[in-house]
């Protein structure tokens, strides 16, 4: 074919292929040379290249692109020869997880050079990275900025490194940054509250030592304009001045926020916050369409009812690890739940039962319901979520259902795309096949059956039997599946190429042998990206 | 109705209706040059490929026009039959379009050809080249 009609093409081709492509002959690989200029996006994230096959790459593509385009790279090594390949004015998006060695001059020239970019993201980011951020006040159509997991922030707030002229840019739209102290939190919080980004930052997203008062009352005072808020911490010990009812009423200024996430991560909870604070800050904010609620100890039912009773346009209701709730606090759902529903996540409440479930019977809409463990919830509970058909993921953890809850929910008639049942250990191979057999799960791309001890390689059969073959399949822990198991999957996926199975964990599966490693050449598991082991 | 007269590489003759060759770009501007009254010869298109094309133009015209009682799912299927054929075949159909500047066909042959390279491992795709660099010379 001619080399115009193979740019056509390859033009078609994903990034993956492209490199299968230009492996293959000279005359595809010149062609894919010729089309590596016009891409938009080169994530690069889940290849692993060597150094000069990735300067080749970057060279032909950024430096001779025409158009915007979006790079994300993955433990590359950023010295100063790559950063002459990466600064150019045609760079929109920058992501580096785990980069390391930066050049000291590096965002130095992306500051100056890469003049365009307008997402930037790093993590981890570690100290020398932080002290040249500062040059980063060149990026003047700077949208996004996420460093969400810092190393160490020493430096981010020494007055004579002033990082903070550098991260927060007028232009910036949404701001994400993690690992800080109440008090850089709050120096954070008034240098992004400059007149000139004040009403224009629409997210902010931090991860604090501790959630305070100070803070959450600096971030309704200074950032009135707000559209989403997200407040994490993680505290490793208890603290004085934690967030009360007084704090939590003081996010009611900000009317204009359409999400809002407070969520402790530890094994702490908010103890001062009862359901008054709840109550009063929720009045003020009936627009929200997304609420994320972790780790709050105190706060009952009635929080949860006036939630879903005040929030009409709710399409995410997040309400993880509360001591309190009960299926009482969803017992008039039918008559107030708000109608868009869609996102649905009760984990760790161990109280909630399966009556709860029969109350969410009404919510048509909703297509993700995340359960985790939620250890009252059993088979009773299965069969009222059988009947909601666009359900697409279930996660059910460390629940308590077996096979014959399997059984309705095999008879649905959604089509599941995530399915979660580890740790529930009640279920077999039984509920395994047919669940397999049913409908709901033909479509399912990501499938966690680790931890049930009594599952087997009937299961896995059953699974390539009935053609159902998820990219994501989780085995950890399952005692009972075999060399046998290994060898179906090889044997299936080299008969349907078109089938990929990009991560499959099998860590302490004891019964797979040294044999089931001879399946792992080529050219079995062609598309496996991750393998736990 | 006008007709044209189109003659394939081995100097068959095929007779369409003027309207149905102006779907070709590059039957239109011979057209435009030498005129109605010559036929149109394609020496770079073999008369089973000719054919193809226009059984394929004709068939989306049909299929466009009003009072056109064919689904969506029925011109898919006709597309997908259409370019279920042998790798060379579909190779000549390619180089066909894009000589005779048939925009549609060509993006679906393209289509096809990228789908197969997707996902056939690297040795297959090598494999399909080489057959079809042999069967046509």
């Amino acid at each position: 074919l001619p080399l115009s009609v193979l740019q056509d093409i390859v033009s078609l081709l994903d990034l993956s292929s492209l490199f299968a492509a230009a492996s293959t002959c000279r005359v595809l690989k010149a062609a894919v040379d010729q089309e590596l200029p016009f891409l938009e996006n080169l994530h690069l994230e889940d290849y692993s290249l060597d150094r000069a096959t990735l300067k080749r790459l970057l060279t032909s593509s950024i430096g001779s692109s025409s158009s915007r385009l979006s790079l994300k790279l993955r433990g590359v090594a950023l010295e100063d020869d790559m950063v002459d390949l990466i600064a150019k004015p045609q760079l929109e998006e920058l992501h580096l997880e785990y980069c390391t060695e930066f050049s000291p001059g590096f965002f130095h020239d992306i500051g100056l050079t890469a003049r365009n970019l307008r997402r930037l993201s790093i993590n981890p980011c570690s100290d020398t990275t932080t002290m040249s951020l500062a040059s980063l006040q060149h990026c003047h159509s700077l949208e996004v900025c996420s460093c969400l997991f810092f190393i160490s922030l020493s430096l981010l707030f020494d007055p004579e490194v002033l990082v903070f002229g550098g991260i927060v840019l007028p232009s910036l739209l949404v701001l994400e940054i993690g690992g800080l102290s109440e008090e850089h939190g709050l120096k954070l919080i008034h240098a992004t509250a400059s007149p000139a980004s004040q009403y224009k930052l629409q997210r902010l997203s931090l991860v604090l030592y501790h959630i305070t008062d100070a803070i959450v009352q600096c971030v309704s005072e200074n950032l009135p304009m707000l559209l989403e808020l997200e407040l994490r911490d993680e505290p490793s010990e208890a603290y004085q001045n934690d967030l009360t009812d007084a704090g939590i009423q003081k996010l009611g200024a900000l009317t204009r926020l359409r999400r809002l996430s407070l969520v402790r991560g530890s094994k702490f909870f908010f103890k001062r916050i009862n359901d008054v604070g709840v109550f009063i800050m929720i009045h003020s904010l009936q627009q929200l369409e997304s609420i994320r609620l972790g780790g709050f100890s105190r706060i009952t039912d009635a929080s949860c009812a006036a939630i879903l009773y005040s929030c009409s346009k709710l399409h995410t209701f997040e309400l993880m690890k509360t001591s309190k709730l009960t299926d009482l606090a969803f017992h008039n759902l039918s008559s107030s739940v708000p109608r868009g529903l869609v996102n649905v996540n009760l984990s760790l409440n161990n109280l909630l039962s399966d009556d709860t479930l029969g109350h969410f019977v009404c919510c048509t809409t909703l297509e993700v319901l995340n359960l985790r463990g939620c250890r009252s919830i059993g088979d009773a509970g299965l069969r009222h979520i059988s009947k909601l058909c666009n359900l697409k993921t279930l996660l059910l953890d460390g629940s308590d259902v077996s096979d014959f809850g399997l059984y309705p929910l095999a008879k649905g008639k959604m089509s599941l795309i995530s399915l979660s049942l580890r740790a529930c250990t009640r279920v077999t191979d039984d509920g395994i096949v047919a669940l397999m057999a049913g409908r709901a799960a033909k479509t399912l791309k990501s499938l966690d059956l680790s931890l049930i001890p009594k599952l087997t390689d009937a299961s896995i059969l059953s699974l390539v039997q009935n053609g159902v073959l998820p990219a994501e399949l989780w085995l950890r822990n399952c005692y009972q599946i075999g060399d046998v198991s290994v060898m179906v999957l090889a044997t299936h996926l080299a008969m349907h190429p078109g089938r990929v199975l990009k991560l499959l964990d099998l860590w302490n599966c004891r019964k797979i042998t040294a044999d089931a490693l001879r399946w792992f050449k080529w050219p079995y598991f062609s598309g496996l990206r991750k393998l736990g082991v | 109705m006008v007709k044209v007269t189109l003659k394939s590489a081995e100097g068959d003759v095929f007779e369409v209706d003027e309207e149905l060759a102006l779907e070709s770009l590059m039957v239109k501007n011979m057209i435009e040059d030498v005129g109605l009254d010559s036929a149109i010869s394609l020496p770079n298109v073999s008369s089973t490929i000719l054919a193809k094309v226009i059984e394929y133009i004709k068939f989306h015209m049909d299929a466009q026009k009003d009072g056109s009682k064919k689904t969506s799912e029925e011109i898919k299927a006709f597309d997908d039959d259409f370019v279920n054929v042998g790798i060379p075949t579909l190779f000549e159909m390619v180089l066909a379009s894009n000589y005779l500047n048939v925009k549609s066909l060509l993006s679906l042959t393209c289509n096809t050809v990228a789908n197969m390279i997707k996902t056939k491992p690297p040795a297959e795709v090598k494999e399909m080249f080489t057959s079809a660099k042999q069967a046509k010379a």
